[in-house]
């Protein structure tokens, strides 16, 4: 194997909590065949950083997340956590894994239990573990997302707003004390404003508990300012992996700087760019030969058709799978 | 300004009658669309932007009216005042609409052509043929390869981009003097969002079509609008020209949004501004300004309801203690 996101040379220097190799994901689709949604995805999380994934639908972002969890079996590949190789342990083995490794889902609200109160949808993981002072934990949970247990505990999920009911998900993955959240979109749904009172609540909750973030979202600019390091996904393939400055001011991906010089910017007098991005995401069924990105690429040429390009480091830290990266 | 005005709402206020009693959930809003200008609507989910346009487009359901001092003018005549058939043939070919969710707002039964052809031969009563042709040209237009094959294609054959270029050709169709946007994009990817607004306004500037622009993306306005308003609780709390707006925001929700939206260009985990609170529940909204409660800047004035006037020109607000203007550089890196 050449160079992955995982054997960057500068490994040993970082704590490595998730490492994740050439994982694919199949779905079953049409007669007797497959769609590979994620196809050989490999990176490593380092504890205590936010690992941000960002791509357009259909790119595998969230399969990723899911596998990651086990929530989705990886059909191939290795995910290793604190040591594990989480695809071979038993269930039983992987129901401890969990207490470590929790998720936050994007629908704060069909991701809640209508009909149970919320002190026990936060405390539901303790009392599966019979963790003692339960109580008190759910307590301690929810007054740090900001919910005063007295006052709303006995309510139900529908009494609450889609922030507020983000705030009850993240008090029940923080209430085992994970090690590792996963949060796929969890601000999507939600207003802006709303939207930054949830990013700086994951913001404070990872400072306090040293917690390692997994953070997917289709939205560059949360992105941005929630990440140490990111990951560019297209079609289930890893397009880029770089510190977030780095990738963001000196992207080499011709994708990265497309998703950027897409975003509007909430300024009238900067002029954008004036040749839009081409076409569409072409279907994951059948995706392009070679580079799944060349068919929308301006700088494509008959190597990428007929190549698929390999991830290389063109600087430390920064990996990208383009056979004309962007200088 | 001269003439006049293509559209013009005056204290339009929509209610809902809801188990708890009457809901406004468009209270009091008046301003003018011109003629070959793009409008642009800003707020939050529940700030009344969408009921604002569909009572526009009498696309209410049954539990909603408007009061009667609620007026809409088109092109100078009063729409309460139209005869049935006159308003038949003013919503859909005169002002039309184009929906969120591309998916839905198409019949998936029906081909792609003759969604386009019906309208024309509704209204302008073309020959179907004519029509048809017509609906090739329109795809094409709207950049759609191969028009004449899509012409027999059903909706769920094509890509979320391109069901909303199907969306806009049906739109056009009757060239309307007035289209509306209600979040247009909002359910379609980043990259394929820049190409439908970017086709938008062109079809705006070049058939010099009004358009109201309907959106919860600041970014969005900017490039794409010329006029905007910036809706909170079901009023209008500041209106401009967008430069004009986004160089000097002086209500303080405006640049609490504004403030609160992360940019590209942010350091990374720096903090992100946030509005404490949320909007207030429509069934009993504070008797005062609307955003007093959840305002850094609130005064014992605030209290009152603050009037929406003018502050220079073609720049109106309610709010009692605003922004006093000047640069608001150092608020908007």
């Amino acid at each position: 194997m050449t160079m992955t996101a995982t054997a960057s040379a500068h490994d040993h220097e970082y704590d490595i909590i998730l490492s994740v190799e050439e994982l694919e994901v199949d779905f079953p689709s049409g007669r007797s065949g497959y769609t590979r949604a994620v196809a050989g995805v490999s990176f490593d999380v380092r504890r205590g950083e936010t690992l941000g994934i960002v791509g357009e639908s259909g790119c595998g972002k969230s399969t990723t997340a899911r596998a990651v969890l086990q929530l989705t079996r990886p059909s191939r590949g290795v995910v290793r956590f604190e040591g594990r190789d989480l695809t071979t342990v038993s269930h039983r083995e992987m129901r401890a894994v969990r207490r470590k490794l929790q998720v936050v889902l994007q629908d704060p609200i069909s991701s809640l239990n209508p009909r149970r109160k919320v002190r026990d949808i936060v405390g539901e993981g303790l009392s599966i573990w019979g963790v003692p002072d339960a109580g008190e934990r759910v307590r301690k949970a929810m007054e740090v997302v900001g919910l005063d247990v007295d006052s709303v505990g006995d309510r139900l999920p529908g009494e609450f707003s889609g922030g507020q009911c983000q705030r009850i998900s993240i008090a029940r993955a923080l209430a085992l004390e994970p090690e590792m959240l996963i949060c796929d979109e969890p601000v999507s749904a939600l207003d802006v404003s709303v939207q930054a009172q949830i990013v700086n609540l994951l913001e404070d909750l990872k400072a306090q508990y040293g917690l390692t973030l997994i953070f997917v979202s289709h939205d560059l600019s949360v992105i941005r300012v929630i990440s140490d390091r990111v990951m560019v996904m297209y079609l289930g393939k890893v397009c880029e992996i770089g510190p977030v400055i780095e990738l963001f001011d000196n992207p080499r991906h011709p994708y990265t700087r497309t998703l950027l010089d897409a975003l509007p910017v909430p300024d009238p007098d900067i002029e954008l760019e004036s040749v839009p991005p081409t076409g569409e995401v072409p279907s994951v069924i059948a995706p392009p030969s070679g580079c799944r990105f060349r068919t929308r690429c301006p700088r494509a040429a008959t190597l990428c058709e007929e190549e698929e390009p390999r991830l290389a480091e063109t600087s430390e830290g920064h990996i990208v799978s383009c056979h004309f990266p962007l200088a | 300004m001269h003439g006049t005005p293509l559209l013009e709402v005056r204290d339009l206020t929509t209610v809902f009658e809801t188990p708890k009693g009457p809901l406004r959930a468009v209270d009091g809003v008046s301003f003018t669309v011109d003629r070959g200008k793009s409008h642009g609507i800003v707020g939050e989910s529940g700030s009344g932007k969408s009921v604002l346009v569909r009572t526009i487009m009498n696309l209410l359901p049954q539990n909603a009216s408007v009061t009667p001092e609620s007026r809409v003018y088109f092109a100078g005549r009063d729409i309460g005042t139209m005869t049935p058939e006159e308003k038949q043939h003013l919503w859909g070919p005169r002002i039309s609409m184009i929906f969120q969710d591309p998916m839905t707002a198409l019949n998936p039964v029906r081909k792609i052509g003759a969604q386009i052809a019906d309208p024309q031969r509704y209204h302008l009563r073309r020959k179907k043929q004519v029509a048809w042709e017509n609906a090739a040209d329109l795809l094409a237009q709207v950049g759609i390869s191969d028009p004449r094959r899509r012409l027999d294609q059903y909706p769920h054959e094509l890509s979320g981009g391109m069901r909303q270029r199907v969306m806009i050709a049906i739109a056009i169709g009757c060239e309307p003097d007035l289209l509306i946007a209600d979040e247009p994009t909002t359910a379609l990817d980043v990259t394929v969002q820049r190409q439908i607004l970017d086709l938008l306004s062109t079809l705006q500037r070049d058939r010099d079509m009004g358009m109201i622009l309907i959106t919860h993306d600041l970014g969005v306005v900017a490039r794409h609008t010329v006029d905007v308003a910036v809706m909170y609780a079901g009023q209008f709390v500041e209106s401009a020209p967008t430069r004009v707006l986004f160089r000097d925001m002086r209500h303080r929700y405006t640049s609490a949004l504004f403030r609160s939206t992360p940019r590209v260009g942010a350091d990374p985990h720096s903090r992100l501004f946030s509005i404490a609170g949320r909007p207030p529940d429509l069934l009993s909204p504070p008797v005062g300004c609307r955003f007093a409660p959840r305002c850094e800047h609130a005064l014992s004035a605030c209290a009152r309801p603050p009037l929406y006037q003018s502050v220079s020109g073609t720049h109106q607000l309610a709010c009692h203690n605003p922004h006093t203007g000047g640069p608001a550089d150092h608020e908007r890196r």
